[in-house]
């Protein structure tokens, strides 16, 4: 039954989601071709020309806004994401999802995986927007070859094993596993600030679940700070973390340890929500 | 026996608890149906129908006392075996009505798609409109349709003649009349008591959350002369 939960998520967000990222590739092509009017206008009019002036000036706004809703989009993304989650439990739409055949572990696991999924293609998006606009929109030429250049270098890095000692694709992959990790974590935390918020709150549910997202926060914040400290002092100092650098052994010990920190927030967060979904169940 | 639905000195409060500050929705309910029955669930707004449904369809936790269907409390193998349709809109706006017959295909075994489009085209709704754009009363047709197209053992039916025009009314109740299997239990809470008084079996009359009777259409004829619409008025005059 997971796989079809995926499915129905995946399709539901779908009709959101994917016109965002559509959305967001659109104006950074708008964005980049607004740049390269900005540099190129005084090619094809004068400078002291009022027209070119309006142009630049109108060019360089329109920029902005593009910019502006690029990364508006993320933030979009993760409301959207929220919404559903609301919607579809807690809402009318609640009636349906709760008296399928299926287990409560399944209707959070499926909604956790599809939000992940979905705000990949939506950070994919913004990326693939960032690239049109640094390698179209920003020199007169149809691409611009210092930053193509520095791309490449860049690249270069990313699959040296050897680089001044680092073995940089391991850290990547071992950073992005981290980053998938305390992403899965983020959605959980929010799942359970929502669950919270409106099957224990009597009233106000979403001023509530706002608020429980805070404090779940700052327990965790908290936890992590004692743990910070515990693991400097055992070390003999915070001074020893602090001048860690990638080629230390300890370094990668502990984006490790914090990995698996999100791993358990994630196991303690999704137990909760499903005991309080299985047991407290109250839609009204 | 085993009975489709039994509930045993079931409460549920709201806004408060059993001490302090509570409504109550149901206090101390008692009752077991047998299968093959239909049953309707009559009493005034706030006597506890829609409580009584949603708890049997795993929707609401109650405070105390127990509720089994075909045995099991409510859980995810008791939902394979209900059928539920609420007083709300509960399919997602933006699907399409095939989409949600494909929903329903893929998470009920139970579901009989051909006779679901049968419905549908009898009731004159396009499968490949949006759930959204149409009307309050064909959109309670689409839920009817999806929910009487299941071979479930218990339907539990929430006012599901409210809506729609009297027409409309003697289709659906004909529908639940002839969709229902033989071993299956349906439960149907409404107001439109002379509306559905002609296919009914049994009645529950609730009120302030308790059973006030639980009997079968003749017995109300027989001992008190009157139709169960004429009983009702008389038993809840305000």
């Amino acid at each position: 039954m997971l796989g079809k939960l995926i499915k129905y998520e995946n399709k539901a967000l779908a009709k959101t989601l994917f016109p965002l990222g559509m959305g967001v590739i659109f104006v950074s092509v708008f964005a980049a071709v607004m740049l390269k009017v900005n540099l190129s206008v005084t090619d094809w009019l004068s400078a002291e020309n009022s027209v070119a002036s309006m142009l630049q000036s109108v060019s360089v706004i329109l920029f902005v806004f593009s910019v502006i809703a690029i990364i508006s989009a993320c933030f979009v993304a993760v409301f959207m994401l929220m919404q559903r989650y609301y919607k579809n439990l807690f809402s009318d739409e609640g009636y349906l999802t709760f008296t399928l055949p299926v287990k409560i572990r399944d209707i959070v696991t499926s909604k956790a995986v599809c939000a992940f999924i979905w705000s990949l293609f939506v950070i994919l998006c913004v990326l693939a927007g960032v690239f049109v606009i640094a390698v179209f929109g920003t020199s007169q030429s149809f691409v611009n070859s210092q930053v193509l250049d520095f791309l490449k270098n860049m690249l270069k890095i990313a699959v040296d094993t050897d680089y001044y000692g680092v073995n940089i694709p391991a850290y990547i992959a071992q950073y992005l596993f981290m980053m998938v990790v305390s992403s899965f974590q983020q959605f959980m935390l929010i799942y359970l600030a929502i669950t919270m918020g409106n099957q224990i709150a009597k009233r106000h549910k979403i001023l509530s679940s706002i608020l429980m997202y805070f404090v779940i926060y700052a327990v965790c914040q908290t936890v992590n700070t004692l743990l910070m400290l515990a693991a400097g002092f055992a070390m003999g100092g915070m001074g020893v973390l602090n001048e860690l650098t990638p080629t230390d052994t300890l370094f990668h010990i502990i984006l490790l340890a914090a990995t698996l920190l999100s791993a358990v927030y994630i196991a303690v967060f999704f137990f909760i929500n499903c005991k309080i979904l299985k047991n407290k169940l109250n839609l009204e | 026996m085993e009975y489709t639905l039994e509930c045993k000195d079931l409460c549920k409060y709201f806004s408060g608890n059993k001490y302090f500050g509570a409504v109550k929705a149901l206090d101390n309910v008692n009752l077991q149906l047998e299968k093959g029955k239909i049953i309707g669930l009559l009493g005034p707004n706030g006597s506890g129908k829609t409580t009584l449904l949603k708890l049997a369809a795993g929707l609401l936790k109650q405070n105390s006392g127990e509720i089994l269907v075909d045995g099991i409390s409510p859980s995810e193998q008791t939902k394979a075996l209900v059928s539920y349709l609420p007083e709300r809109n509960f399919l997602n706006p933006s699907m399409r009505v095939s989409e949600t017959l494909d929903m329903f295909s893929d998470f009920y075994a139970d579901f009989d798609r051909e006779r679901a489009e049968e419905m549908l085209t009898k009731l004159g709704i396009h499968s490949g409109q949006k759930y959204k754009s149409l009307s309050k009363g064909t959109k309670e047709k689409v839920q009817l349709v999806l929910v009487m197209s299941r071979r479930a053992r218990l339907y539990l039916l929430d006012e599901p003649i409210g809506g729609v025009d009297p027409a409309t009314r003697d289709y659906i109740l004909n529908t639940i009349v002839s969709n229902y299997a033989e071993d299956a239990t349906v439960l149907i809470s409404t107001h439109l008591i002379s509306d559905v008084e002609k296919v009914l079996d049994e009645f529950l009359f609730l009120k302030y959350g308790q059973v006030v009777l639980h009997s079968s259409a003749d017995e109300i004829r027989q001992q008190y002369g009157k139709s169960v619409d004429e009983y009702f008025r008389e038993v809840f005059k305000c």
